[in-house]
């Protein structure tokens, strides 16, 4: 019996340090299989497992004498994969893309794969202060020099608005895959029982509310309310500084050399008083403790919310209109959700936001040139590939009507319950874009949190504007300051 | 012919050490690559600035700047202000009203093992489900304890966790809520490990229902209160989940605690370096107290 219990405890102990080192040794031990092909030879048989030990999406093994891409994102597999054949066979001979899913757990699985030496050829980013660190820190290839070598401007291809905000120090770190356009998205069905007329392009924030006020009806939990809008609690966007974004412009927290904020601008009292009294005093947008309860900064539930009669109004990004897709929920076989500009402060050309998803290219991918090859494919050669399956619009400046057509037409196409027609002929409209991508480094993390504390207290009736407003300014006026010693 | 060498044997003592470091061996691995080395570099780390987007080489060392920087920061200060109210006020509470239901279920009540089984749900439940659930519960204008509060005549009845002086008392009251069937459970046993003939010479002596739980039940529980007291204690400096999914710290930061705010401030806010200074201040925070209730119990005893 004794000698039974000592085989079985040496067995077990190896068993477990087997299965420790096979634990920790995805980034350099399964080389067999997926390591990086810098010298040119073929690759094995088709790959598996990524240089990180995560999942890796492959269309077709590498061919002979074909340098292996690993592409990093949030992605769903099944929308890379017409990216991935794509790009297989523009490169072959050349290049093979293999796609790595990253966990939706904040940045953590693309840290760990940075910190462990992984091969990254092409990365995304979960935000632009992510994207100014690694750029500060130098762990990003700037892409200006390859701009440079395709004659190519980055204002140019990407657009102005683009290029305020990535420019870094005179270079670029990242490519938008991806760009966010705020909408109004509608329930005509609910317009149409109220015998309200639609929204259209041009109206005013004042004409916004007192739609929203129209369209309030009911009480308790059969309460419709006029509006739905992303608060700064959640995860989710947050739309209270909408007014003081269209007059201020990017980076519209800080003053103009970012050594303050701009919290004490009369356009943030303007702002943040608007929202506050649709929430609190109209209640005609949904209040803040029902848009937590009921998850709506996930924007499967804004949708949701939104064809379920919750709301009659919806600001959220185009990309809204992909939660009616059958993968997400069942539309309802009535609902029909048209798209509007969001309003305007005069009635002039609207100004609307717009955030960025953006790609980037690791100062360690260990061949550039394949790196370039291969963001510039996704990013501004094929956009339709990446961004298209996910309904957003390029992060490139789309010249002609044509490209903005076609664009628009994979966008709208194929989502049950979307008046398609309506959605082209608005999208297709003029408007002007202001970044709301911060890619200022002083005391940004810090201004979230105050922002954050102080905006949800003013939503909860616990703080007034002006209380909320004064307070921001000072402590997000210290941070910058300490940040900046 | 030479004379067979004898084998040389391991001594008896040697070898049965082998065999229980074989043992332990498996636990002791587990230990150290994912609770011990994890806790050294915690330590190496708090004594440095990294921001987990770059790449190790940029960790700089700073001293004691990230326990410099705890002090000075609002939102730290007021983690562990809540941390501790949330403990002091969570832990007595729970273990009161769980003494009270496992003396109710051992001896007052028919269908103990249903009963039982309806406390201790909530203990083996999701607590992510379960905090989605109470966000509803919650809601100040159709959540049904409101309404039930308002059918009731209370005209202005609490916003819960979405107001700003109710939201810690709110995740309190979940905390309660779900440790309940935990602590019955043990108290149960307890309970049942107590001698019926104290109860009966008390009787004989005539005493009455209070003092014989107050001179016999209490004191002979007294083991099981201190373990009880001390993994709750723990538990309660650890608070996370609720927080997490109902309040995010919110609204404003009065629903913030020390673990939610080291987890923002190492994956949200990427500062590796100021989150593991926190969690070794949270560390020493259980630590004091274990030791404090240890020596305690320790005098008591001689």
């Amino acid at each position: 019996m004794k000698q039974f219990k000592k085989l079985a405890a040496l067995v077990l102990a190896v068993i477990m340090v087997m299965s420790l080192a096979a634990c920790g040794g995805g980034s350099g031990s399964n080389g067999s299989t997926a390591a990086p092909n810098t010298s040119g030879n073929a690759t094995q048989a088709p790959q598996t497992q990524a240089p990180g030990g995560s999942e890796a999406q492959t269309q077709a093994p590498a061919g002979e004498g074909e340098y292996t891409v690993y592409f990093y994102a949030w992605t769903n597999p099944d929308n890379m994969k017409t990216l991935l054949a794509a790009f297989d066979e523009e490169y072959e001979g050349k290049y093979h893309m293999e796609y790595v899913k990253l966990d939706d757990a904040k940045t953590l699985t693309i840290n760990t794969a940075l910190a462990s030496g992984s091969q990254i050829d092409v990365m995304t980013q979960a935000s632009s202060m992510d994207l100014r660190v690694r750029a500060d820190e130098g762990t990003y290839e700037g892409l200006k020099q390859f701009f440079d070598k395709e004659g190519w401007t980055y204002a140019d291809i990407c657009g102005e608005a683009n290029e305020a905000t990535q420019n870094i120090n005179g270079d670029y770190y990242a490519i938008p895959y991806c760009q966010n356009i705020n909408m109004i998205w509608f329930n005509k069905k609910l317009f149409d029982a109220a015998n309200e007329p639609y929204p259209e392009a041009g109206w005013t924030w004042e004409d916004f509310r007192q739609t929203a006020i129209r369209m309030t009806s009911g009480e308790g939990e059969n309460k419709v309310y006029g509006a739905m809008m992303d608060y700064a609690g959640g995860d989710g966007d947050n739309y209270w500084d909408f007014i003081a974004r269209q007059k201020l412009g990017p980076f519209t927290y800080y003053n103009d050399d970012f050594t303050a904020s701009a919290f004490d601008d009369p356009a943030f009292a303007e702002s943040l008083s608007f929202f506050y009294q649709m929430a609190v005093v109209d209640k005609c947008i949904v209040p803040y403790d029902e848009y937590s309860a009921m998850q709506y900064s996930n924007d499967t539930q804004g949708m949701i919310g939104l064809y379920s009669d919750k709301y009659a109004m919806w600001m959220a990004p185009v990309y809204g209109c992909l939660y009616t897709k059958p993968s997400y929920g069942e539309v309802p076989a009535d609902a029909d959700i048209g798209m509007v500009d969001v309003p305007t402060v005069d009635g002039g050309k609207t100004v609307t936001t717009v955030y960025t998803s953006t790609a980037s290219v690791p100062s360690s991918a260990p061949n550039k040139d394949a790196s370039w090859e291969a963001i510039k494919y996704i990013t501004i050669l094929h956009p339709e590939y990446f961004a298209g399956p996910k309904a957003m619009h390029p992060g490139i400046d789309l010249k002609t009507d044509e490209q903005k057509e076609f664009f628009n037409s994979i966008i709208f196409s194929d989502k049950p319950g979307v008046d398609y027609d309506m959605c082209m002929a608005n999208m297709a409209m003029d408007r002007t874009l202001v970044s709301k991508d911060n890619t200022v480094r002083q005391g940004q993390v810090e201004m979230n949190e105050i922002v954050k504390e102080h905006t949800t207290l003013v939503f909860t009736g616990d703080e007034s504007v002006e209380e909320a407003l004064k307070a921001m300014k000072e402590e997000a006026d210290e941070a910058i300051a300490n940040s900046s010693n | 012919m030479t004379e067979a060498k004898p084998k040389k044997m391991m001594k008896m003592s040697t070898r049965e050490n082998l065999a229980g470091w074989a043992f332990i061996s498996l636990n002791f691995i587990g230990y150290l690559a994912f609770k011990l080395i994890p806790l050294i570099l915690a330590g190496v780390l708090s004594f440095s600035k990294w921001n987990m987007t770059t790449s190790l080489s940029t960790m700089t060392f700073v001293g004691f700047d990230n326990f410099v920087k705890m002090f000075k920061d609002s939102f730290f200060r007021t983690s562990f202000t809540n941390t501790i109210l949330y403990a002091v006020v969570m832990v007595p509470v729970a273990i009161f009203l769980s003494l009270i239901f496992a003396v109710i279920l051992d001896r007052y009540v028919f269908g103990k093992g249903l009963l039982r089984l309806a406390f201790y749900l909530p203990n083996i439940s999701s607590m992510v489900a379960v905090s989605v659930i109470w966000m509803i519960l919650f809601l100040p204008s159709y959540g049904p304890i409101n309404m039930f509060l308002q059918s009731i005549g209370v005209a202005n009845p609490p916003k819960w966790i979405y107001g700003k002086d109710t939201s810690l008392m709110s995740i309190m009251l979940v905390g309660i809520w779900q440790r309940l069937g935990y602590n019955i459970i043990i108290i149960l046993a307890g309970l049942q490990g107590i001698s019926q003939t104290l109860y009966e010479a008390a009787e004989i002596d005539g005493a009455n229902g209070i003092q014989k739980f107050w001179y016999i039940t209490i004191p002979s529980l007294r083991d099981t209160m201190f373990f009880l007291i001390m993994m709750s204690f723990i538990s309660s400096f650890q608070v996370f989940t609720p927080v997490q999914v109902m309040t995010k710290g919110g609204p404003g930061k009065s629903s913030y605690v020390l673990v939610y705010y080291i987890y923002s401030k190492a994956f949200e806010g990427n500062e590796l370096g100021y989150a593991s200074a926190m969690a070794w201040a949270l560390f020493f925070l259980v630590f004091i107290f274990s030791m404090g209730r240890m020596i305690f119990q320790r005098r008591k005893a001689e």
